[in-house]
């Protein structure tokens, strides 16, 4: 039996970095309540330098969820972008992410896909600065979420693939999920030098840190403007192999009570397959960046 | 006797009243004594009233560093004043007290800005978290000159011309430590030669006040600051369309300083600047700021 004072249920925030090349968890934040403006700043700190956050043990609602992300900049709604619908009531600036029916998934769906590498909402001029996702109800060592450093790729370019990419832009394809299904309301698309979706510069400075990363919307996907399709298509395979390659990944294996926080303009996802049988369901709002320049 | 007769009361204590000046942005409050502890039904009429009318002045009032703190720390952490900007602070403020002075004492400013002109800015924008309140005291003041004006930069975005808002919309400015408001260089930074390249944070341009919910524009000094991923000189044409639509006379609200007034203001909405007054008259004033949020 203890004497000393009560534990309280925060302490100071400790942020413990993964070791790998991105990614850091943080202790002491119960983020179903405000964060006094300080603890925010640190947090934001921690993101700018780990570039993905993890808070254990979470408990939130959407209005928490929401709440969090708007300190750090007006929410994207996300109506439609994944299922073409979510369950009746759901805020329009949360998305599920999720391979149950009752959310919104179609009978003809694939869920539990591989969910191949991609930045959210780049297909938007605005695209995202932060993800954030909790996890309410996911199954643990399946359905893990990699992320790959992008200030590294881009600093560990080979001179001729910085030449290559100099100055361009490439297009962030609209048409297609990060699953490879087509979205509602699009056509395949047959010549991607036409396709839907913003253009933006491959190479990004980051609104806030000032530094320089590589900006790609899906591996599979986009086009580099003013190549021709062929060679925009080798030079982003190139690319892309270079963004992923695995010391520049960290890998998080999910827990219920997670909430992941992610830079869009700094990290790539994405995530393997898994057993569709597993009931997997996470809830996320983006919030909306800076045009990227 | 009736007419402009006063009403007598039994009130001992006087209800709060808010007073707006009739323009643009601004209320004088009422009825209430900063040096007392302030209750907490009148600490949320303050708040409210701050919210609603972005400036309010306090007429009256005695006050020590600690009443200003005390008062302060409602709204928010403290931030420290160093005083680097004119050679450090007398040593007996407490360490919250920035002064704004063009009094020289053995041969040293005591405080900052001098008696120069201050061109439009608003406060700690250049730090990752700004201040979102500034306290500002007058303890000596000129009869006349030294008007500070403030702008109110929620309807200096809601009336931004279509063209202007396509442009500052979703983007970054650089918020430049390296330049003082009067313009010197601020000292530790070296001046600045490519702006793109400048020292200082970068906020979003149009940010959303957290409490009130709604869209101002936030730049940090007239003159200075760049627009991310624009060309310097395009940056710069731009900012000087953005500022001087922003500092049309019918935003902007002048207050003429009496001594005892406390003035605060919302660097989330609001700038500020203030014209050059006669070097040769005293001019005191306490300032404290507090820490707002990370502009988002």
């Amino acid at each position: 039996m203890s004497s000393g004072p009560a534990r309280k249920r925060d302490g100071p925030i400790t942020v413990v970095p993964t070791g790998a090349a991105l990614g850091a968890e943080v202790r002491g934040v119960d983020l179903s309540r405000p964060c006094a403006p300080d603890e925010l700043a640190t947090i934001v700190a921690a993101w700018h330098r780990h570039i993905v956050l993890l808070f254990r043990g979470q408990r939130l609602d959407d209005d928490d969820l929401i709440a969090f992300g708007r300190r750090l900049g007006p929410l994207h709604r996300t109506e439609g972008l994944t299922y073409g619908s979510k369950p009746a009531g759901t805020r329009a600036e949360i998305e599920i992410v999720s391979n149950q029916r009752e959310d919104g998934v179609t009978a003809d769906g694939r869920p539990a896909d591989e969910c191949t590498w991609h930045t959210d909402m780049s297909m938007f001029e605005r695209p995202a600065s932060a993800s954030i996702l909790y996890a309410e109800d996911v199954p643990s060592g399946v359905g893990q979420t990699r992320f790959t450093n992008l200030y590294r790729a881009y600093e560990s370019l080979s001179e001729s693939l910085r030449r290559r990419i100099e100055g361009r832009r490439s297009i962030h394809d609209f048409a297609y999920t990060a699953m490879g299904e087509i979205r509602a309301g699009f056509e395949p698309v047959t010549d991607k030098s036409k396709g839907p979706g913003a253009d933006h510069p491959i190479v990004r400075t980051h609104g806030e840190t000032g530094r320089r990363a590589l900006f790609l919307g899906r591996r599979g996907y986009g086009y580099v403007l003013g190549l021709p399709v062929d060679e925009s298509d080798r030079l982003l395979d190139e690319l892309w192999a270079h963004m992923t390659r695995p010391e520049l990944v960290w890998e998080h294996d999910w827990r219920i009570g997670d909430v992941v926080m992610w830079d869009n303009r700094c990290c790539a996802h994405g995530r393997a397959a898994f057993d569709p049988g597993l009931r997997r369901r996470l809830r996320r709002v983006t919030v909306m960046g800076e045009i990227p320049v | 006797m009736a007419a402009g007769g006063t009403v007598t009361t039994t009130c001992t204590i006087a209800p709060m009243e808010v007073r707006p000046t009739g323009g643009p942005l601004g209320a004088e409050i009422r009825g209430v004594d900063l040096a007392r502890a302030l209750p907490d039904a009148a600490f949320r009429g303050v708040e409210a009233a701050w919210y609603e009318h972005l400036v309010l002045v306090f007429r009256d009032q005695r006050l020590t560093d600690d009443d200003i703190a005390r008062f302060a720390r409602r709204f928010g952490a403290l931030h420290t004043a160093s005083g680097a900007e004119y050679g450090g602070k007398p040593p007996e403020l407490s360490e919250y007290v920035e002064l704004i002075s063009n009094i020289v004492r053995d041969g040293r400013p005591i405080g900052a800005l001098g008696a120069d002109e201050a061109t439009w800015h608003t406060d700690m924008s250049m730090y990752e978290v700004p201040a979102s309140a500034t306290m500002l005291y007058a303890d000596e003041v000129p009869a006349a000159g030294g008007n500070t004006r403030f702008a109110n930069l929620y309807r200096a975005f809601e009336t931004l011309p279509e063209r202007l808002r396509a442009i500052v919309e979703g983007r970054r400015s650089i918020h430049d430590a390296a330049t003082l408001a009067t313009g010197g260089v601020r000292p530790g930074h070296d001046p600045v030669v490519d702006k793109s390249k400048g020292p200082g944070a970068r906020h979003p341009i149009v940010r959303t006040h957290p409490a009130t919910g709604r869209r101002a524009l936030y730049l940090g000094r007239k003159g200075n600051g760049y627009i991310l991923g624009l060309p310097v000189a395009e940056s710069d044409r731009l900012l000087e369309e953005v500022w001087a639509h922003m500092t049309l006379p019918e935003f902007v609200w002048e207050h003429e300083w009496r001594v005892g007034d406390l003035v605060m203001w919302d660097n989330r909405c609001v700038a500020h600047a203030r014209a050059a007054f006669d070097p040769d008259l005293r001019r005191l004033l306490r300032r404290i700021t507090v820490m707002g949020e990370v502009p988002a």
